[in-house]
């Protein structure tokens, strides 16, 4: 090695008495160089992890003589020991411009950044990403049309192909019919689910490669810690538009365990996945007071409820620092790839919670169980001032949001819910309940305190302000 | 007078105009995570630094690459500031 | 980031008791290839956002998230390819910026190195960035890690007018070096024969 990297002489040796206090029994796959520099950065794991040995007050004296006798953090100068050698191999190895050059869409970036240009391509990529393409087209015309095609040609067939070979009404009524296993499980999954998740990661995909996520990062940091986040926050809870379940994974990324805690809740209460959305925008688009009331119902429970959890959850407000990645021309087949890998997932979990659903709904039927439970929650749902029809679609979306959404498009084409209720709906049923997949993935990041204390928020929460919003809609007589 | 002529060419990050360059001349804050983080990042002393932007958030330019920052953290970064433009 | 990037999910000290807890999707099994004698197991690490994701699908044939910011990998995923005839394990891990981790992901990628049988790390670094991210090279190093250099995003560096000499750098650090682009699949077959020298040159006792 021609490079040899020394550090300044008191660290040398502080160095040579650690590595000599390290036994042979370390199961380390690092040399003892290594875990010596470490210790004198007190690293938090290995120090935990060297507690219990009968030299480690040695080395900590070790590491506390050796900061006493430096002007500045050992930290700071074993860093800066390396700094200097990396630099100076980097001047050595590299041909380098005089003048620093930079890349010819630089422009792009700072339109995107600048608070007065930024904020309306935010609200346009808004508009047309996510209201025009995902709501509009995704869950209103693709809906519409493949929803459509089943109703009218699929359905039909299969009911009298069924009924056709199978004697035996219980089994048709497995199959077909109103609950059956391809006309409502595979009907949800396919009809109503899949063009709206497909239009959203689509846009998605498009968002990540392009690099404008780290952007808008930045320019919601201010807005993010006043609810107690940080601007990195941004990330994963446009994730869980598109499913909670990746996103309360990917909150891993964040720095802090209270930062962790909180965008866990919101993406539990307040962030609908990409099926709700669509079927909600879809739905409401034809009734714009009705999806401004809904828009402004739910971030203003966003704000308000980060802003409360920010104030409750101990710790200290979250830092932002972020690296800023060039802006680059996403590729087509990058793009399509990452939609089609994420739609496999994706139907991977649901099509058997699908299907396993309409079972369940079957057998609950068989024996009387489905009934009891949906007439248990009929007055819960005219308490919401919700037609009592309405209750099994809550049932649904105990299991899935997205199967939830679905049984509330279900809900509006046969006329049952429209204008003051279709609201109510939408923001009970967007707030209520991370679906079971959620759930899992919130028991296994956060701990099962954390996520019992949020589930039974949640529902709560969900609950009691349906209804009071149904009671303010009709103090405020708006009609829709 | 003397603070204020101080201010210029030895001033926390938080404290400068946009578009002002300058050398870092020195990293502190109460919370060491932070410190490392910098560094770990690329932010050194001796490194010539940029500010892009102040708000929303603190933009800066190190070298060749671009951190967003906020407040706090740019308060902990010393400049000394060679060039306004 | 994705959940199905963790089909093949190699913690071995954290239990997916969340999957078994309802049973859904948990077909996937398993495997540990770590007891597997003839095999040689690849990290692959560094900064966030320089390209390990994408080298790995390159390098493996399979994918995980490859996504234009800071953060997108949170867990380690496991690939398997034979180069050499042999068959190579590779592992994409989250970005981190220096041995010390600064959020939980960043730990992942550490233990890894440190507690894991890993036959051989590649370091993949950004060429725009080089002296920054050689920082990492040089905690590696210290820690006599059996390593190897990737200079990533070649075709990014030469746009603001950057070359890195290869040969030279090699040289300095004392470990082979590769320069390549990995979205245009420049170097790969240059990575892909150095990794075969390195499986090809070690007899397969070593860290076991
Ligand atoms: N121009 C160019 N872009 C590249 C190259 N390699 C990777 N990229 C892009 O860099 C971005 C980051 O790639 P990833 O593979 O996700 O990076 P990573 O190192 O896995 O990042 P983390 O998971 O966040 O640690 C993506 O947008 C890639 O398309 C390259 O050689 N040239
Ligand atoms: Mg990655």
């Amino acid at each position: 090695m021609s490079s040899q990297l020394l550090y300044p002489s008191p660290i040398e040796t502080a160095i040579s008495r650690i590595e000599s206090l390290l036994d042979d029994r370390l199961e380390n796959q690092i040399s003892r160089r290594s875990i010596a520099l470490l210790l004198l950065q007190k690293d938090p794991t290995l120090r935990s992890q060297l507690r219990q040995e009968p030299y480690f007050p040695e080395i900590e004296r070790i590491v506390s003589e050796t900061q006493a006798g430096m002007s500045e953090s050992l930290t700071f100068a074993i860093a800066e020991s390396r700094h200097q050698l990396a630099m100076a191999i980097e001047q050595d190895v590299t041909i380098q411009p005089q003048q620093q050059r930079t890349f010819k869409h630089e422009w792009l970036h700072q339109l995107t950044v600048h608070p007065v240009t930024g904020i309306p391509i935010l609200a346009l990529v808004l508009y047309f990403g996510v209201y025009q393409f995902v709501g509009v087209f995704g869950g209103g015309t693709l809906v519409d049309g493949i929803e459509g095609f089943f109703e009218s040609q699929i359905n039909p067939v299969v009911n009298s192909i069924v009924a056709a070979i199978v004697p035996w009404q219980v089994v048709r009524d497995l199959l077909a019919n109103d609950y059956g296993i391809i006309t409502l499980g595979i009907r949800y999954a396919v009809a109503i689910v899949l063009p709206i998740v497909t239009t959203f990661f689509l846009m998605f995909s498009l968002l990540e490669d392009s690099g404008y996520l780290p952007r808008l990062s930045l320019l919601m940091d201010r807005l993010f810690k006043t609810i107690g986040l940080s601007g990195r926050s941004i990330i994963p809870l446009i994730l869980g538009l598109g499913c909670g379940t990746m996103a309360t994974l990917v909150t891993r990324t964040l720095e802090s365990k209270r930062e962790r805690i909180i965008a866990t809740l919101l993406l539990a209460l307040t962030i609908p996945c990409s099926a709700q959305l669509g079927v909600i925008l879809g739905l409401l688009s034809q009734e714009p007071t009705a999806l401004l009331v809904w828009a402004t119902v739910m971030v203003a429970i966003f704000l308000g409820i980060g802003f409360l959890a920010g104030k409750m959850v101990p710790g200290n407000t979250a830092c932002f620092y972020m690296e800023i990645p060039p802006l680059r021309l996403p590729r087509l087949k990058a793009i399509l790839t990452k939609t089609y890998v994420r739609l496999k997932w994706y139907f991977g979990e649901i099509l058997p919670l699908f299907i396993f659903a309409s079972v369940l709904i079957w057998a609950g039927k068989l024996t009387g169980l489905f009934d009891l439970v949906v007439r248990r929650l009929e007055p819960v749902m005219l308490w919401l001032g919700l037609p009592k029809e309405a209750a099994p679609t809550f049932l649904y979306g105990f299991f899935r949001r997205d199967y939830g959404a679905a049984g509330m498009f279900d809900l509006h084409s046969s006329g049952i819910l429209a204008g003051q209720q279709l609201v109510v709906a939408a923001v009970t049923l967007t707030l209520f309940i991370p679906c079971i997949a959620q759930l899992q993935f919130m028991f296994k990041e956060r701990g099962i305190k954390n996520t019992l204390a949020i589930a039974s928020f949640v529902i709560l929460f969900a609950f009691s302000l349906g209804y009071m919003l149904n009671r303010l809609l009709t103090i405020m007589e708006l009609s829709f | 007078m003397f603070t204020q002529s101080f201010s210029v060419y030895y001033s926390p990050l938080n404290f400068l105009a946009t578009k002002t360059q300058g050398v870092i001349t020195a990293i502190r804050n109460k919370d060491e995570q932070i410190v490392k983080k910098l560094l770990a990042m690329g932010v050194h002393t001796g490194m010539p630094i940029t500010l892009e932007q102040r708000f929303p958030a603190f933009v800066i330019r190190v070298g060749r690459t671009r951190i967003a920052i906020d407040k706090d953290i740019a308060n902990s970064i010393k400049v000394r500031v060679t060039t306004r433009s | 980031m994705d959940c199905h990037d963790c089909h093949q999910s190699c913690q071995p000290k954290r239990k997916n008791t969340g999957w078994k807890l309802f049973g859904f999707g948990s077909k996937r099994s398993v495997k540990n290839n770590f007891t597997h004698s003839s095999q040689t197991t690849i990290a692959l690490v560094g900064s966030p956002n320089v390209g390990k994701s994408l080298l790995f699908n390159l390098l493996t044939g399979t994918y995980v998230t490859v996504s234009n910011y800071p953060g997108t990998t949170v867990e380690v995923s496991k690939g398997n390819t034979v180069i050499a005839g042999k068959k190579v394990t590779f592992l994409d891990t989250p970005g981190m910026y220096s041995l010390i981790p600064i959020t939980e992901e960043e730990s992942v990628a550490r233990d890894l190195i440190m507690n894991e049988a890993v036959n051989l790390v590649i370091h993949v670094v950004d060429a725009k960035h080089l002296g920054r991210m050689l920082n990492l090279t040089l905690q590696l190093i210290e820690a006599q890690l059996p390593l190897l250099l990737v200079v990533n995003m070649i075709d990014e560096a030469q746009k603001l007018g950057i070359w890195v000499d290869e040969n030279q750098l090699a040289y300095q650090l004392g470990i082979p070096v590769v320069t390549m682009a990995a979205a245009q699949k420049v170097g790969l077959k240059k990575l892909i024969a150095k990794v075969a020298d390195y499986v090809q040159s070690t007899p397969l006792s070593v860290t076991y």
